[in-house]
């Protein structure tokens, strides 16, 4: 069983040098700001909070990377509903990923 | 020569429950698991509900053993990374009565119980650097009590999962004999390990490792390690996760060859099926 502690933290420890989800910094803000122009930083928090606290309540976490900005507006709809947040959360969340997401 | 000790109606009361869940059950995906026996640090956002329903055998020990447990878990998001869960728990024991001292009968037991749980997810497996949460459950049988507390770790790195608990677990049991109450306590320490490839969004393919440890006077009396397959698969309308756990060594207290029979089965399995309401 000791193999398997060492492993463990081995590899999260490799794995806790980046994160797939955007953080807060003044270029990731102003990635969002490009789309939406007025969206604030306090908007960033509470749009990375929301998008880590609904969806992963239901299946771990996607990095924004994994589909277009077309795919996750086809997407993102159904699970939103399905995640029961609320209306603001919904647009806060679907302007955070839509910005960070695949070319 | 077998003994009967309860009823049928607990079963009836698990089919009636189930059918409620389905009935009201509509058609979304909800908060699945790669693990049957490790669990993870996410909890369900505010306000989702889900029922899930649970089946473990644990089979064949150095003498007639055969389990079946079965639970119906009603589990609510309260928010603030919050969630509390309600069981209902049927467990039905078929065994020699003797234990291993040969020529016994056969008893059957049925017993019902009840569980709550409580998971306070402190930080996620992918947004931070480790996925963390509290856990604790308390359960409820007329002749027992069990309080269960576990630390529970996880990271998702790619498309792979890596989860570990650990596990302390304090049984009180109680007996009646010759007009006097019984009182006996029972002090467990479980380390459970799963790691889990994602071949597509809905597809997994794991392995888990159960090592549970009985300890007497504080020092390990007795302890064996489970390691075996499972497998995870979602839907919009469910999501399923069997593992079977092998037991493959006994790292103390060993009975029959390498492994403890005495005490422990020689195979686990349980399979998960659980939708959102």
């Amino acid at each position: 069983m000791r193999i398997f502690l060492i492993l463990f933290f081995c590899g999260t420890i490799f794995a806790s040098c980046s994160s797939v989800i955007p953080t807060l910094s003044f270029d990731n803000v102003g990635i969002v700001k490009s789309n939406y122009p007025d969206f604030t930083k306090e908007d960033f928090i509470l749009a990375r909070d929301a998008f880590i606290t609904r969806c992963s309540g239901c299946h771990n976490l996607p990095s924004p990377k994994t589909h277009t900005k077309y795919e996750w507006k086809a997407l993102l709809p159904e699970m939103l509903n399905d995640s029961k947040a609320t209306e603001n959360e919904k647009e806060l969340i679907t302007k955070f990923i839509i910005s960070f997401s695949k070319n | 020569m077998i003994h009967q000790k309860n009823s049928n109606s607990p079963m009836l009361y698990l089919l009636a429950l189930i059918l409620f869940a389905f009935v009201f059950a509509n058609t979304s995906i909800s908060n699945e698991r790669k693990f049957s026996y490790t669990y993870e640090s996410n909890v369900l956002p505010k306000r989702v509900r889900e029922i899930e329903i649970w089946n473990t055998s644990r089979i064949a020990r150095s003498y007639f053993f055969r389990r079946l447990d079965q639970r119906v878990e009603y589990e609510i998001g309260l928010g603030n990374n919050l969630q509390t869960a309600f069981y209902l728990n049927l467990t039905n024991e078929l065994k020699d009565d003797n234990g291993v001292t040969a020529g016994g009968s056969i008893s059957r037991k049925t017993n019902v119980g009840f569980s709550n749980e409580w998971k306070y997810k402190i930080s996620d497996n992918v947004a931070d650097p480790i996925g963390f949460a509290l856990y604790s459950e308390f359960t409820f049988y007329p002749h027992e009590t069990e309080y269960e507390g576990k630390l529970l770790f996880d990271k998702k790195i790619d498309n792979t999962l890596f989860a570990l608990n650990l596990v302390y677990e304090l049984e009180n049991k109680y007996d009646f004999k010759n007009g006097i109450e019984v009182k006996s306590q029972e002090n467990i320490f479980e380390i459970d390990f799963g790691a889990s490839y994602s071949f597509t969004h809905n597809f997994s393919v794991g392995l888990e490792a159960v090592n549970k440890n009985s300890l007497l006077e504080n020092k390990i009396n007795n302890s064996v390690l489970f390691l075996g397959p499972s497998i995870s698969y979602s839907t919009e309308n469910f999501w399923v996760v069997a593992t079977y756990l092998p037991q493959v060594k006994a790292l103390k207290g060993a009975t029959s060859g390498n492994l403890n029979l005495n005490s422990y089965e020689r195979s686990l399995a349980r399979i998960l099926f659980a939708f959102e309401l």
